[in-house]
């Protein structure tokens, strides 16, 4: 009790400090974007007599509170906006509203300006949470791509993130599982976000406002994950006319439409549909038939100048149809579909113009089936279901102090069916969730920022748990042009994802034969603006696990039925023996150069990391590195306007075109992934009465490592603006090198005609090889 | 942006395209080997001790003359206790069977009991020890023939409402064994009895791959896992994926040990989906891998008609 109180003590000093007489004007209100409505997150208003100002949140609001009464010059910038100013006049205590709207500054002919009182990039560097990226919609789409766009994959170009393969658009933060990220769209928690098998994500880029990513160190508002926050916010929609974008790639076409509601709203809708099925799938026998759809639907209501409504819905599904023989009558193959389904309703509201507030209802659900039609009984149906009540307050206090608190309430519910001869699986639950957390924004003298925060949770299972997870961000602004940060987090986890090949991983929770996950984070970090509008960013970290879960590779000597059916059949209804239990630890040191403005912009990236796990099942207890774990990774994404870079070189200012040729560049290089290699053949039988075989035994688990894998992609989109529609042609190249990067190896039995011979050789299965992709683009 | 930083520009777009191109190989070198003692041996309730297979393993890499005598370890000492009692028994090397068997006639394999097998043997230089023990599985266990059934039948036949057919064999069960694996022998089988497509639904393969891949299609496995191990009975579906050949079928259904059904589930899976390996399970204490189990047995009859 007492060491709860005193947490509570340094979360909310800073209130007892600045308890003083201060004036009560304040000026609050939205930022939109003049020519479509949308609220624009993370622009800066300031007024110029004292320099006084935030940035706007999530929702596009900004409060300055505890003003004097005057006259006041309010500036908002952001960057691809034209600046804006308006006087402002308050009374004493008057709390001004405003409706702030920039317009575009992408009218053809005109310069492209950057003014010199922008607000530094440093200063929104400074302001922005430790280890914490954000992505737009349109940089997401410039990275260029295999087949289709995808915000996984682009995501997978920052360092501190890796994937494990060409084939898996799955994120491995700082040395964690995919199942320790939160992904959320508007708010509403998203499990499995893979279309075909992995190899692409749920999120349509094209419905996409904005991503932040916390790759670490998030504050006390988020938890239930050890590793990192995908938010996306998807678009409102145009609040000012019909818009519409519409695409044609190799593997998918797609639209996305966007139109307003009155005066008083707006909706955004997207659709997109993979079709090789219907083309080259007919054509072809041995491409399985396959497709998959999935849409978003976004509608915003603006009740009055302090309450909005968002409602919004995803829907998606993955079909395959799958026959092992297409030349036999006896079409014997299986059947499996999966998807998501989920959706939002969120009530915004200004309670005062210190106090704004979120509350959403959410629900999200996720179900697979599968069912093999050979006759005999092998099918698998899985559901898991979210039902979330949450809430978040953030209260300004002062320039100095703001205070976030809010709640969360989750309800799901799994179930897992699994038949096959001679057994069956159900299994299956209601979980609950409960949290409230509280944090405080303190900024106790100029150059230091201070966000401290704890969050409480209660999770109810068949054995419950409660933990108090401290936060805590220091920030210092060490010169003009240099920011220091640090930051320390406790991070629980109560839902863990079971991974396996082919088929979409099934959710598991904290119980009685899992105990909750736990990973320490502590950062360091470096900020400095170089000059030439590239700004660095240098991290260090170290993240410690404890009960760290992987799956059981062994798990069928080790899972125990739970019962039996009458006829003896064994069911299995937990996940006992399913799991290894362990700990680890990974630490690294990240590099970011990045240029967001000019006729080139992008980042290059380097990070050097180790991840070791140690689990006492695994490697004879001795540590060993997953197969995630990559010691160096250099990143260089690029996007070249390539007629402003000629004008930039002559000496001449950049111009809006009516056409422009867009180069788009992606290099990764990481260093080879740990494997375990076979330690030695030997030939022994599988029963008394088989003949012997060859078989092999592995070596070390993950001593060896692959050879390096490096890939380079360019893009070429040609970009043709016309009075009301815009038109984009483009070429991509995925490894344009053609390198043959190893998947996995195969150790084989090279035929040789001598029974008393066995020479083994490997066999490597190489990613994607060379892959150009035709499309075209088209707004209107 | 100047001349010199888009030549520098260019130049890291050389670099990063001279870097992703090419290929990366793995190589088997041999060095990843440790020399291991491969023990293969059952007991069975009721038998001798015999066909108790020592053999070593074998480095990767290169040419490996697999002289099978090469393989087998004759001058290994191997000696078989029953705990608590200490009497050691020593395993003679059986030249003609190439497997080591107990000569006497004061041991004779019982129903739930401990053995233990120590086995000391000399490769490349290297004097290693293996350990290992098995518990014999209760008196039960046994395939009910007026129960099974294993009438002759077309390959996927189909019952008159054009439900699939099974081959289906029923057996009692022994008290402490939770795991009952089943091995099928195609007693006729090669490729002229093939089941070749359109009949076969699974898989579109012609007389070289039958014949290339003989024994994997010969002799396949099931397993009826964690069954209940009370008295009772239990049944066991043959599924047609397992049968590839017209003719006879022998069906061995073993009530294993823990140390069979263990080796049985792992030791040829250990490469995953990705190419990655993870280690068996193998109840092998030492310098050794492989199998020590224990089992009863019991065999059935059947066959599939053209």
């Amino acid at each position: 009790m007492r060491k709860i109180i005193t947490i509570l003590l340094v979360v909310f000093l800073p209130a007892l400090s600045h308890a003083q007489t201060n004036p009560t004007a304040a000026v609050h209100g939205f930022v939109y974007d003049l020519s479509n409505g949308e609220a624009l997150i993370g622009a800066n208003v300031f007024l110029r007599e004292n320099f006084r100002g935030s940035t706007t949140n999530l929702n596009g609001y900004f409060t300055i509170p505890r003003l004097t009464a005057g006259t006041y010059t309010l500036t908002c910038q952001y960057i691809g906006y034209k600046t804006y100013t308006q006087t402002v006049t308050v009374k004493a205590g008057e709390k001004k509203s405003v409706a702030i709207r920039l317009s575009p500054s992408t009218i053809e002919g005109e310069e492209i300006v950057i003014t010199a009182d922008s607000i530094p990039k440093i200063q929104q560097w400074f302001e922005k949470p430790v280890s914490k990226i954000e992505l737009s919609g349109r940089e997401i789409n410039q990275i260029p791509f295999v087949a289709e766009s995808d915000l996984l994959r682009s995501l997978q170009t920052l360092p501190g993130i890796v994937p494990l393969s060409d084939f898996s658009s799955e994120l491995y933060v700082r040395g964690g599982t995919p199942d320790q990220n939160l992904y959320m769209i508007d708010g509403t928690d998203v499990y499995n976000p893979e279309h075909m098998f992995g190899l692409f994500s749920t999120f349509n880029t094209d419905a996409i406002k904005k991503v932040d990513i916390s790759k670490g160190g998030f504050g006390a508002e988020y938890g239930g994950r050890m590793s990192s926050i995908l938010n996306v916010t998807n678009l409102d929609g145009n609040r000012e006319r019909f818009e519409g974008s519409a695409s044609l790639g190799l593997l998918a076409a797609r639209t996305t439409l966007q139109m307003p509601v009155g005066s008083f709203g707006s909706v955004s809708g997207s659709i997109r549909r993979t079709y090789f099925d219907q083309t080259i799938g007919k054509a072809i026998d041995e491409i399985p038939d396959y497709y998959f759809y999935d849409g978003n639907i976004k509608g915003f209501f603006e009740i009055n100048e302090n309450n909005n409504l968002t409602v919004s819905g995803y829907g998606g599904r993955d079909v395959l149809n799958f026959v092992f023989n297409e030349k036999s009558d006896d079409k014997a193959g299986f059947d499996y579909n999966w998807g998501n389904r989920t959706g939002s309703i969120r009530w915004t509201t200004v309670l005062n113009p210190q106090l704004f507030a979120n509350f959403w209802v959410t629900g999200s659900y996720f179900g697979s089936d599968f069912e093999f039609n050979e006759g005999s009984e092998l099918e698998e149906h899985n559901t898991l279901t979210d039902l979330t009540f949450k809430g978040n307050l953030e209260y300004y206090h002062s320039k100095h102090i703001t205070y976030r608190f809010g709640f969360e309430q989750k309800n799901l519910y799994g179930r897992y069916k699994q038949s096959f001869p001679g057994a069956r699986v159900d299994a299956g639950g209601r979980r609950g969730l409960y949290a409230l957390y509280g944090q405080t924004n303190w900024s106790p003298s100029e150059p230091w920022e201070v966000e401290s925060g704890l969050r409480y949770t209660y999770f109810d299972s068949d054995k419950n748990f409660q933990n108090l997870d401290p936060r805590l961000t220091l920030k210092y602004r060490l010169y003009e042009t240099v920011n220091l940060k640090a930051a320390f987090g406790l991070y629980h986890q109560y839902l863990h994802r079971i991974p396996r090949p082919f088929f979409i991983g099934i959710w598991s929770s904290s119980d009685r034969y899992q105990k909750v996950s736990r990973a320490y984070h502590y950062i360091f970090g470096y900020q400095q603006d170089v000059g030439h509008a590239v700004q660095l960013e240098v991290e260090m970290y170290y993240k410690k696990y404890n009960r760290l879960y992987s799956l059981n590779q062994n798990m069928i000597v080790t899972i125990r039925p739970t019962g039996y059916d009458p006829d003896g059949t064994p069911v299995y209804s937990s996940s006992e023996g399913m799991y290894n239990e362990g700990s680890g630890n990974s630490m690294g040191i990240e590099i970011l150069f990045k240029k967001e403005t000019g006729a080139v912009t992008g980042w290059l990236g380097y990070a050097l990391a180790k991840t070791a796990y140690r689990f006492p099942e695994i490697n004879r207890n001795m540590p060993y590195r997953p197969r995630h774990d990559r010691t160096a990774t250099v990143n260089l994404v690029c996007n070249t306007d390539i007629r402003n870079l000629l004008r930039a070189l002559k000496g001449k200012p950049l111009k809006n075109h009516r056409s422009q040729w867009l180069l788009g560049t992606n290099f990764t290089y990481t260093s080879g992934q740990p494997i375990t290699m076979p330690g030695s053949l030997y030939h022994i039988a599988p029963t008394p009465d088989g003949p012997p075989a060859t078989v092999l035994y592995p070596d070390e688990i993950n001593a060896a490592r692959l050879p390096y894998y490096a890939r380079l992609d360019l893009s070429l989109t040609w970009e043709r603006r016309f009075t009301h529609w815009t038109f984009a042609p483009y070429v991509q190249v995925f490894n344009v090198g053609n390198r043959k990067n190893v998947w996995f190896v195969q150790y084989m039995e090279k035929d040789i005609n001598d029974p008393d011979v066995v020479v083994m050789h490997t066999k490597t299965t190489g990613m994607f090889p060379i892959l150009p992709t035709l499309g075209i683009n088209a707004k209107f | 942006m100047k001349i010199n930083q888009l030549k520098l520009f260019g130049a890291a777009i050389l670099l990063a395209f001279g870097v992703s191109c090419g290929e990366g190989e793995v190589e088997l070198d041999g060095s990843t080997y440790h020399p291991k003692i491969v023990i293969q041996g059952y007991v069975f309730p009721g038998r001798k001790v015999e066909n108790i297979v020592i053999m070593r393993n074998i480095p990767l890499g290169g040419r490996i003359r697999l002289v099978r005598d090469s393989l087998f370890l004759p001058n290994a000492e191997v000696l078989m206790t029953a705990p608590p009692d200490t009497t050691r028994y020593e395993l003679t090397y059986n030249p003609a069977m190439k497997s080591f068997e107990y000569n006497g006639s004061d041991l004779i394999i019982e129903h739930n009991r401990a053995y233990r097998l120590s086995v000391k043997a000399v490769i490349d230089g290297d004097s290693l020890e293996a350990e290992a023990e098995t518990v014999t599985p209760q008196e039960g266990f046994g395939i009910v023939d007026s129960l099974t059934l294993t009438s002759p039948m077309h390959y996927r036949e189909t019952d008159p409402s054009g439900a699939l057919k099974f081959f289906t064999i029923r057996f009692t069960r022994s008290p402490n064994v939770d795991s009952y694996i089943l091995s099928f022998t195609a007693l006729d089988g090669d490729s002229s009895t093939f089941v070749y497509s359109p009949v076969n639904p699974f898989a579109d393969v012609d007389t070289s791959d039958v014949v290339k891949y003989l024994r994997m299609f010969k002799y396949t496995n099931d397993l009826a896992l964690n069954m209940p191990m009370s008295p009772g009975i239990s049944e066991h579906q043959v599924l047609w994926f397992n049968l590839w050949f017209y003719g006879h079928y022998q069906a061995v259904v073993y009530a294993c040990d823990r140390n069979f059904k263990d080796f049985y589930l792992t030791h040829g899976s250990v490469q995953e989906m990705d190419g990655n390996f993870h280690e068996p399970v193998m109840y092998i204490r030492g310098d050794g891998i492989g199998v020590f189990g224990s089992a009863i047995a019991d065999t059935a009859f059947f066959t599939i008609l053209k």
